[in-house]
């Protein structure tokens, strides 16, 4: 049983959200596994550099998506019983690891373009037809899931839809480059530095991964350190504060984090001792209102206290003259 | 950030210079709370030499303000500058806090 209950009520309206998100990754999953197996053969047929490593990034990729799907499958199915505060750290976790495969195939798409500038190779023709079209195909698929993620992305915040809009984007566009390379390589093969193109193209490759796997893992890694809020947020909590300044008698901190598409706040604050439990509780049911009503998928916590509240290595809010003062 | 202090008769000038952010956030908070310990209930903060204040910064004079509530104690702000004074409007502080453009305008109306 969930001793928050905000969290339930969260959980009762994301039902649809999940159930929807959990569709969308799975449809992700299978057009991507359906596509790699052409793909495979496209790549060995053609004797492309960009198309193995395309290959090699796209099963990678379909690792990372399976790994989201996973994770979307367990929300929907629930078990917020054994997780109170939800499984934020596992979609943020999903985040890193799609961004570090990106990282990975990064390395491998950039190892084996130098291999082939330093030895460059003639595509082979018959196989590069198959290629075109799988890499047609590939365009298509890719840009209508990017716009398709975007749209529930743009909804509702969730790292899981983040990482994949953004993973959707740079294979469409990747797989333009692919096919680009391989319309250049085909139409200008009568010139010498025609080899040439398809390990450059790889470069292309190279930097959309670069990109897309650096913004992925530096968005998800503070949220999984449980880094406070960003000011705009911490903002809120102190206009908050300072609307309820005459009803609590003093402060002695917040703290804050993130959780996956949750944002968790603790208020620690005085209150006037001669006050009845009933008045304090109406002013802290009137503060985390307020406050929840104001950050989306928030979860407010009111803690009435007599000193400062600590964090490892640090004193939040009233200073340590202050908890010697109460003592 | 660098602190200066002043005292004015029974009143306790603080003037604060420099960028209150994530790395120096601590310092006021510790500061005015060791003014207050030293028997200071009368508080001017000056900060006419601040360029920038960010949320930690303002917790630590809204805890300040909170701790001078009683009968004769006061918590006074001055010399926002422009970016400054926004943040403050922002928050809220304008709403709860006595603020004076200058260290000459808050001791004449004290």
């Amino acid at each position: 049983m969930s001793h928050v209950p905000a969290m339930d009520e969260g959980s009762i309206v994301d039902a649809a959200t999940l159930a929807k998100k959990e569709k969308t990754v799975f449809l992700s999953l299978v057009v991507d596994f359906v596509l790699w197996i052409p793909d495979i053969i496209a790549a060995i047929l053609a004797g492309s550099i960009t198309m193995f490593a395309d290959v090699v990034k796209c099963g990678n990729e379909i690792l990372a998506t399976f790994f989201a799907w996973l994770t979307l499958r367990k929300l929907a199915r629930g078990h917020q019983g054994a997780y109170d505060y939800g499984m934020g750290k596992f979609e943020t976790m999903t985040s890193i690891v799609t961004g570090a495969v990106m990282l990975v195939s990064l390395i491998l798409v950039f190892y084996t373009a130098i291999s082939r500038i330093m030895v460059p190779e003639v595509l082979n023709i018959s196989g590069v037809a198959l290629a075109l079209v799988m890499m047609t195909i590939g365009v298509s698929v890719n840009t209508w899931l990017w716009l398709k993620n975007y749209r529930i992305a743009c909804k509702e915040y969730s790292p899981i839809m983040e990482s994949q809009w953004r993973l959707f984007r740079t294979k469409a566009f990747s797989d333009l480059s692919v096919l680009s390379a391989l319309i250049l390589s085909v139409v200008l093969h009568q010139f010498w530095w025609s080899v040439y193109i398809d390990p450059f193209a790889s470069m292309i490759i190279v930097g959309f991964l670069f990109t897309t796997g650096y913004r992925v893992i530096s968005s998800s890694l503070p949220d999984l350190l449980d880094k406070t809020l960003d000011e705009s947020l911490q903002i809120m909590i102190i206009q908050d504060l300072t609307e309820f300044f005459d009803e609590y008698e003093a402060f002695h901190g917040v703290r804050s984090r993130r959780s996956g598409s949750n944002v968790y706040i603790e208020i620690f604050l005085e209150f006037d001792g001669d006050r009845k439990m009933c008045e304090v509780q109406e002013v802290i049911d009137r503060m985390k209102t307020s406050l929840e009503s104001r950050i989306q998928k928030s979860s407010v916590t009111i803690v009435p206290s007599s000193g400062p509240c600590r964090i490892p290595g640090k004193v939040v809010g009233n200073t340590p003259e202050r908890s010697r003062e109460i003592n | 950030m660098d602190l200066h202090y002043e005292k004015q008769g029974d009143i306790q000038i603080v003037h604060i210079t420099g960028r209150i952010d994530s790395t120096k956030a601590d310092l006021p908070g510790k500061v005015i709370g060791k003014t207050i310990e030293n028997g200071n209930r009368q508080l001017l903060l000056d900060l006419s030499g601040v360029s920038y204040i960010n949320s930690a910064g303002l917790l630590a004079i809204l805890a300040a303000a909170k701790r001078l509530r009683n009968p004769g104690d006061r918590c006074v702000l001055c010399g926002l500058s422009g970016e400054v004074r926004g943040i403050f409007e922002l928050a809220g502080f304008t709403k709860i806090l006595e603020i004076y453009p200058m260290v000459g305008d808050a001791i004449s109306y004290w």
